[in-house]
């Protein structure tokens, strides 16, 4: 065989296995974000407990998936209508939720090399109209952002403090949720393991 | 050799200084100790002007005080008369048979054989060679033996020396190799003279810079030793590499001068010119192409066939290596280095002159009809030295003064301006300036003078002639049109006078426009041909300031104002940022433990432009907080989505401290304003103290910033 077909078969080769990669890389990125959209069913009556348990200002509590850029499961409390108007509402902010949290990281990078404060533990932005507050959770494969949104401008201080509270408890519950999803699955994929 | 019954003769030749007359001292010194042979040295130096039996005297006198000293007495006389015929007929035979033991033999060692072949010393060098041919060399064989020692090729002998070296044979003295030169250095080393201690390293350096010339290796070896026992150590002094650099070579060139002044002129005209464009083009290889670019450069019009196989000369000299392909370099590079700084190109050129003798001679007939006023006959005659040797100096140079005589100013310029590229000497320079004063006076045409004056102006700065020209441009053509001309020209060559012309056209161009930016155009063109300019300094200073203020970076403004000069300004700046921080740090203070620090940090500058100095840590000037100014915009856009109104702060929560920014649409310039907590301290105590000073600084920087039209 001449070395012009050889060298073709090895391009066609490369490509091939390049393609294979990115498909293997996408199949793996689905899957986990799958995991967690199953998960909805569960996580979001806890959401609902934690937000109507007390009287904690927060109106809003999400979870959006940073890496693919999707809201995952958010709670809204229903009993207000203008909870109902923010559950769409929120929809179709991601893109601007996009954005804003691209441009956070980037500027808590600059930040965090240059005053070497330590790091970052959450965000709070207060709007005309309401506080908007931002947690990382980095305990899952998929980089995940907790947020909760005020009922309105005033109370800072009680909404930061009771969202405090319930971030370890949700990210307690979604942990736990996602090992019992992927137990599930490993019995269906293989019945011998019962 | 010497065994040989028939072949008793050897012709030992090499370059000067290269250690010919050693050899020979060192025959004397080994002969008798190897065989039965009785050596006797004989210098022809300083003998050439001599008569054959002045000659034949001397040598018999030298041979009789050898004897004797061998304890062998000669009484016979008989040369006081006819010299010429009792020498070889009686005086040597009865040396040879009756005072010799039989089995003893003589050994004549000739130095400088060659001085009886100069041209001043053709008289005494007819009749000796000869001599030699006939009557010594075939005398007796066996018992009477010669070494000639010659300082040049044996090729370069004339006809009658040739008769006799012909019959010889003949061995090249050349560089030394390596072991050789090893033993040379170290002989300071050694067990009989143990006053140096050499390192691998310096033995190295000295035998790439000698690569075994023995003369060179001594006198570098010397220089050495009297530095290193200068300050009477009290140990044998150790010679590292780093001994050998820098004044030690320079002192070694400088003590080799009169020996290498001697081998130079050895050199004939062709081969200096040649060594001396390969020294100055440095240690490096050089391609005949490179060479002749090199002559070219340096003002040799043609390269004529002396000047083409000069290097192959100096190669067979052991001065250069390297072939007309791959390309020469010299093999000494001391010896290179002294040709580099005591025989510049520069002044060796002037030997082309002597190059061709038949152009030199019709260039002094030409020079006789010139001092006659004779014109016509001396260019004739200038014009064939110039075809025979188009690299004559003096004839190129009377060759140009003619012409311009004659009125015929372009061929002169063309060759004066080839002989001040590498002459550039007054006369030169004022026959070339007289040359473009004619062109210019003879182009009437609109830019063609300019292109003259230009270039006289390049040669003298200050031409009164081309001065007022110019001034006269600058005065009747539009300062635009006038600027583009002085831009082409001082583009062609950056020449000072170009300059010159370029910086006074500038400053009446900058002064007379009411335009601001491009007023700065005109200015930071300027400041690229005239970095110290105050004018385009301080316009330009002015500028950035006006800039940085507007921009809320007063810091940055100050620094342009101080570096224009503009001390009100400067001060003016000073005193709002003196007042400002004084400010923020009352607020620190007053806050009771709970801010550390405020800072306004410029969205568009991305810095901390100013900032409160009580409890600050140090870095706090030096914060930058990457794409801040897109967080209110994204934010904006998000809190108008989700109906919670626009973004008034943001509070990041750090492990021990918390940061809070507000984010000012006021004013013309994007700015926040932050608040660094004192660590440890909660959000209940530091949002509302925060909430309470950012609206009395909002008010402090109405001072300092420009408010949006809308907002005022």
């Amino acid at each position: 065989m001449n070395a012009p077909i050889i060298s073709y078969f090895t391009a066609v080769e490369n490509w091939l296995l390049k393609q294979l990669r990115n498909l293997v890389r996408t199949i793996t990125a689905l899957q986990q974000q799958n995991v967690l959209r199953e998960c909805r069913e569960q996580v979001v009556p806890e959401l609902n407990r934690l937000v109507t348990q007390s009287e904690s200002g927060i109106n809003t509590i999400f979870i959006y998936d940073f890496a693919h850029h999707l809201i995952l499961c958010h709670y809204t409390q229903s009993h207000q209508d203008a909870g109902k108007l923010l559950e769409k509402q929120l929809d179709s902010a991601t893109l601007c939720l996009v954005e804003a949290l691209t441009c956070l990281n980037q500027v808590l990078n600059h930040f965090g090399k240059t005053t070497r404060l330590g790091p970052l533990k959450h965000t709070v932005f207060q709007l005309t109209r309401g506080i908007l507050d931002l947690y990382c959770l980095d305990g899952f494969k998929v980089p995940l952002v907790l947020g909760f949104i005020s009922e309105k401008a005033e109370g800072l201080g009680l909404f930061i403090s009771n969202s405090n509270q319930m971030v370890n408890a949700i990210e307690a519950q979604l942990k736990e949720v996602i090992s019992l999803k992927q137990r599930n699955d490993r019995v269906v994929d293989n019945p011998s393991a019962i | 050799m010497l065994p040989h019954d028939k072949n008793n003769a050897i012709v030992l030749y090499g370059q000067r200084r290269i250690g010919k007359t050693s050899v020979l001292r060192e025959l004397e010194a080994r002969l008798p100790n190897q065989g039965d042979y009785i050596p006797i040295y004989f210098n022809l130096e300083n003998k050439g002007q001599q008569s054959l039996g002045q000659l034949l005297q001397e040598l018999a006198r030298t041979i009789r005080d050898v004897l004797q000293k061998n304890g062998l007495n000669n009484d016979q006389s008989g040369l006081e008369t006819s010299p010429e015929n009792t020498f070889h007929q009686s005086w040597l035979p009865q040396v040879l048979d009756q005072l010799l033991p039989p089995n003893k033999s003589l050994v004549l060692l000739f130095d400088e054989f060659d001085v009886l072949d100069a041209p001043d010393a053709r008289q005494a060098g007819a009749a000796f060679f000869p001599y030699l041919r006939d009557h010594l060399l075939p005398l007796n064989p066996k018992r009477l033996n010669f070494v000639f020692v010659i300082g040049r090729k044996m090729d370069d002998m004339t006809q009658i020396a040739l008769s006799v070296l012909k019959v010889t044979n003949a061995k090249r003295v050349s560089l030394l190799n390596r072991d050789d030169t090893l033993k040379l250095i170290c002989l300071s080393d050694s067990k009989n003279n143990k006053t140096l201690k050499w390192t691998k390293e310096a033995i190295d350096k000295v035998w790439e810079l000698t690569s075994g010339h023995p003369y060179l290796t001594q006198v570098l070896c010397s220089q050495l030793w009297h530095k290193l026992w200068d300050n009477a150590p009290t140990s044998v002094p150790k010679v590292t590499g780093k001994d050998i650099q820098g004044n030690i070579i320079e002192e070694a060139i400088e003590a080799s001068e009169s020996a290498l002044g001697w081998l130079w002129k050895g050199l004939p005209p062709a081969e200096q010119v040649v060594a001396s464009a390969l020294a100055e083009a440095g240690n490096r290889v050089i391609t005949e192409k490179q060479l002749e670019d090199l002559l070219t450069q340096s003002g040799v019009k043609v390269v004529i066939r002396e000047l083409q196989t000069a290097p192959g000369l100096l190669k067979d000299w052991d001065l250069i290596e390297g072939t007309a392909k791959e390309g020469y370099r010299f093999r000494v590079e001391l010896l290179r280095r002294w040709i580099a700084k005591y025989k510049p190109l520069s002044e060796v050129r002037k030997e082309l002159d002597r190059l061709e003798p038949v152009a030199d001679n019709l260039y002094k007939v030409a020079l006789g009809f010139y001092q006659a006023r004779n014109l016509e006959d001396a260019l004739t005659y200038l014009r064939q030295a110039d075809r025979l040797n188009p690299n004559h100096l003096a004839a190129n140079q009377l060759l140009a003064e003619i012409l311009l005589a004659q009125n015929q100013p372009n061929e002169a310029r063309e060759i004066l301006e080839r002989l001040y590229t590498y002459q550039p000497d007054s006369t030169t320079r004022n026959r070339l300036i007289q040359a473009l004063l004619e062109l210019a006076k003879a182009n009437n045409g609109e830019d063609e003078p300019v292109k003259f004056y230009e270039r006289v102006l390049e040669l003298d700065i200050n031409h009164q002639v081309a001065h007022q020209r110019f001034t006269e441009m600058l005065t009747t053509q539009s300062i635009e049109e006038t600027r583009n001309l002085l831009e082409l020209w001082y583009n062609k060559g950056k020449h000072e006078a170009a300059r010159s012309w370029l910086i006074k056209a500038l400053l009446k161009q900058a002064q007379g426009n009411g335009d601001e930016d491009k007023k700065s155009e005109i200015y930071e063109r300027l400041l690229e041909i005239d970095p110290e300019n105050i004018m385009a300094k301080q316009w330009l200073g002015q500028q950035q300031g006006k800039q940085a203020e507007a921009e809320g970076n007063l810091k940055a403004a100050l620094n342009a104002y101080r570096l224009a000069n503009l001390e009100n300004k400067a001060i003016e700046v000073e005193k709002k940022i003196q007042d400002l921080e004084n400010f923020l740090n009352t607020l620190v203070k007053n806050s009771e433990e709970v801010i550390a620090t405020i800072f306004i940090y410029g969205l568009k500058s991305n810095q901390v432009l100013f900032h409160s100095q009580l409890d600050s840590p140090e870095s706090v000037a030096k914060w930058s907080l990457g794409e801040l100014k897109e967080i209110p915009l994204v934010l904006n856009k998000f809190g108008q989505e989700i109906n919670r109104g626009g973004l008034k702060h943001v509070i990041f929560q750090l492990t021990d401290n918390i940061l809070s920014i507000y984010f000012l649409d006021d004013f013309e310039v994007l700015i926040a304003v932050g608040f660094m907590s004192i660590p440890g301290q909660g959000l209940g105590n530091f949002g509302p103290a925060t909430e309470r000073h950012i609206n009395e600084i909002k008010e402090k920087l109405r001072q300092i910033f420009k408010e949006k039209n809308d907002s005022v």
